[in-house]
């Protein structure tokens, strides 16, 4: 009859025993008894448990605890005076209108804020050190991986400021609609963090696009703790979302595929096609620096529409509770907008969103484990983030889009 | 099955502030967090709310810093206590002393992988097996290995931080 092993036998010491199947937990005790060696075993063990519970107590704070009544009183004294459903629609609505309200307000100021913006030559310079760079970056440990993805990520800053340049010399498009994406890994390496960056080509008028909605999905860009198994190649040219994500993930290709579906279904309006569409990006706001080049990709190029519009955002997911609306940054000009909601799983699920001159990248960072999802829109971004899996997170921002 | 929620908190409570504060290293603050996991409770009542309850608290730990927690940091309830605390002056060589102990436990539980350290740190706050299995997306059957391994290393890595600071005194 084979030893115990040491798992079995601390399952023993803390009376775990009667968790594991009945069998199983019948031949560790009838061993135990017959075997001096795991006998033997099982005092040594008992001594590293003993140890490691010492080590425990010796962190174990003084509790004083508040008393269950007065627990009660302080949920009773902030619970909403409604029946729960009602009360749930009712936060909801209100946390709506809120949004909506501060929404329409900061968006008709005209999105002022100014960024600096270094020029597309020094832009290219530095894609040109992130690209020699890469492949060293490989071999590197997690750490260096990290600031890898720090210095990809301070790389997407200035060129969102680029972005603002080319917003302003370039006219506005007779028309609006999401006419395509490109998926573009930034910075891969062992354990780095996976962005994928989109862009939105130019766009053809179409007669039928609807004045005043100029809502557009223009950018998915996706973070997450998983790394991705490599760089994908780009397609050369695509004119729907479907074949420009197919170089992602499955899950991803599927959830960005569907949130593209659904941000058309909200928003019917004749694509046009073929698009033409920038395909070297590799890195986070490189689109973003090719568009200050005037290669033809427009971001938030709806900034100066939105004056006469509608285009306010809701960022409330429907049917989560939210804990709190505010505006970010400091100062009495908002830079965006914070809605706080929770999950389910009792996590918190952040959707922000910024004027599109503000850079995303300029967020905080992550939290351990988060991933984070950002969408641009004519109004500007809508960054989600929250500890759940992409596919969470396309699913969560599927239902922002659909509740507009 | 309705739950006797008095029970359950006072049962529940300090083995949760316990599992918090060997994560955020805070008692106060692990006391806020155990306090909002369970004002969340009241307004869920989850089916299992023992196991959803600290399902919650790590997660609560785990962004706390970016949650709404920090409006609601200092609960009414707490106001009173807080107040009481003031009036305390702690003893400063008592206070190192503290410190000192919690940094050497802090720093063998950081040398545990993540994993072992939940299991750990759930366990002694009176998770079950299943509890655990069921948290880390571990089997069962494994959580015993996990645990013997997390001790020992927890033990291993305390001793030698012991043993350095005595090398350097």
């Amino acid at each position: 009859m084979s030893h115990v092993d040491e798992g079995a036998l601390h399952a023993y010491l803390d009376g775990a025993l009667d968790e594991y199947p009945a069998a199983e937990a019948q031949r560790v005790r009838e061993h135990l008894e017959i075997c001096a060696a795991c006998r033997e075993q099982l005092e040594t063990e008992r001594g590293i448990r003993e140890a490691a519970g010492s080590i425990l107590a010796l962190a174990a704070p003084e509790v004083e605890v508040p008393t269950f009544e007065e627990l009660r009183a302080y949920v009773r004294a902030n619970a909403p005076k409604r029946s729960p459903v009602s009360a749930r629609l009712y936060r909801l609505s209100w946390a709506a209108s809120v949004v909506l309200a501060l929404g329409t307000g900061w968006l008709l100021r005209g999105g002022q804020v100014p960024v600096s913006a270094p020029s597309a030559a020094s832009y290219d310079q530095q894609r040109l050190e992130a690209s020699q760079e890469s492949p060293a970056t490989a071999g590197r440990g997690a750490a260096e991986s990290e600031r890898a993805v720090e210095e990809a990520r301070a790389e997407a800053a200035p060129a969102a400021g680029s972005r603002s340049v080319q917003e302003a010399q370039t006219p506005p498009p007779a028309a609006s609609g999401r006419a395509g994406v490109v998926t573009a890994p930034r910075q891969f390496s062992d354990a780095d963090a996976r962005v994928a960056a989109a862009a939105q080509p130019p766009r053809a008028p179409a007669a039928d696009d609807t004045p005043g909605t100029q809502d557009v999905v223009a950018a998915l860009v996706v973070r997450s703790p998983e790394p991705l198994a490599g760089p994908a190649e780009l397609p050369a040219t695509a004119s729907r979302l479907d074949e420009v994500v197919t170089d992602t993930p499955a899950v991803t290709r599927e959830r960005a595929t569907n949130a593209a579906r659904v941000a058309d279904a909200a928003e019917p309006r004749r694509r046009s096609a073929p698009d033409e569409v920038v395909t070297s990006a590799t890195q986070a706001g490189a689109v973003a620096g090719l568009a200050a080049q005037g290669r033809g990709v427009e971001f938030g190029d709806a900034r100066n529409e939105v004056s006469d519009d509608e285009d306010s955002v809701s960022l409330v997911v429907p049917n989560l509770e939210v804990l709190e609306v505010r505006f970010r940054g400091p100062g009495v000009r908002p830079e965006g907008q914070v809605v706080l909601q929770m999950l389910e799983s009792g996590d918190t699920l952040q959707v922000i969103h910024l004027p599109p001159e503000i850079d995303p990248s300029s967020l905080e960072e992550l939290g351990p484990g988060d991933t984070e999802l950002v969408v641009q829109r004519a109004a500007g971004w809508i960054v989600m983030r929250a500890p759940l899996s992409e596919a969470r997170l396309f699913d969560l921002m599927e239902r922002l889009l659909a509740e507009r | 099955m309705s739950i006797d929620w008095n029970d359950l908190y006072r049962t529940t409570f300090p083995d949760l502030v316990r599992f918090l504060h060997r994560k955020v290293w805070d008692a106060e603050r692990a006391r806020d967090l155990a306090q909002e996991a369970f004002v969340r409770a009241l307004a869920h009542e989850p089916k299992k709310p023992r196991a959803w309850l600290f399902q919650v608290a790590a997660n609560l730990a785990r962004d706390e810093a970016r949650t709404a927690i920090r409006r609601k940091k200092h609960l009414v309830l707490l106001k009173a206590e807080a107040e009481v605390r003031q009036e305390a002056t702690p003893d400063p060589t008592t206070e190192m002393a503290e410190r000192e102990r919690w940094s050497h436990v802090k720093g063998a539980l950081d040398a545990l992988s993540e994993n072992d350290r939940e299991a750990l740190l759930l366990w002694d706050a009176g998770q079950s097996y299943t509890e655990i299995a069921r948290h880390t997306g571990l089997a069962v059957g494994a959580i015993g290995t996990t645990l013997a391994r997390a001790r020992r290393r927890l033990a291993d890595a305390y001793n030698a931080r012991e043993q350095d600071d005595v090398a350097r005194r």
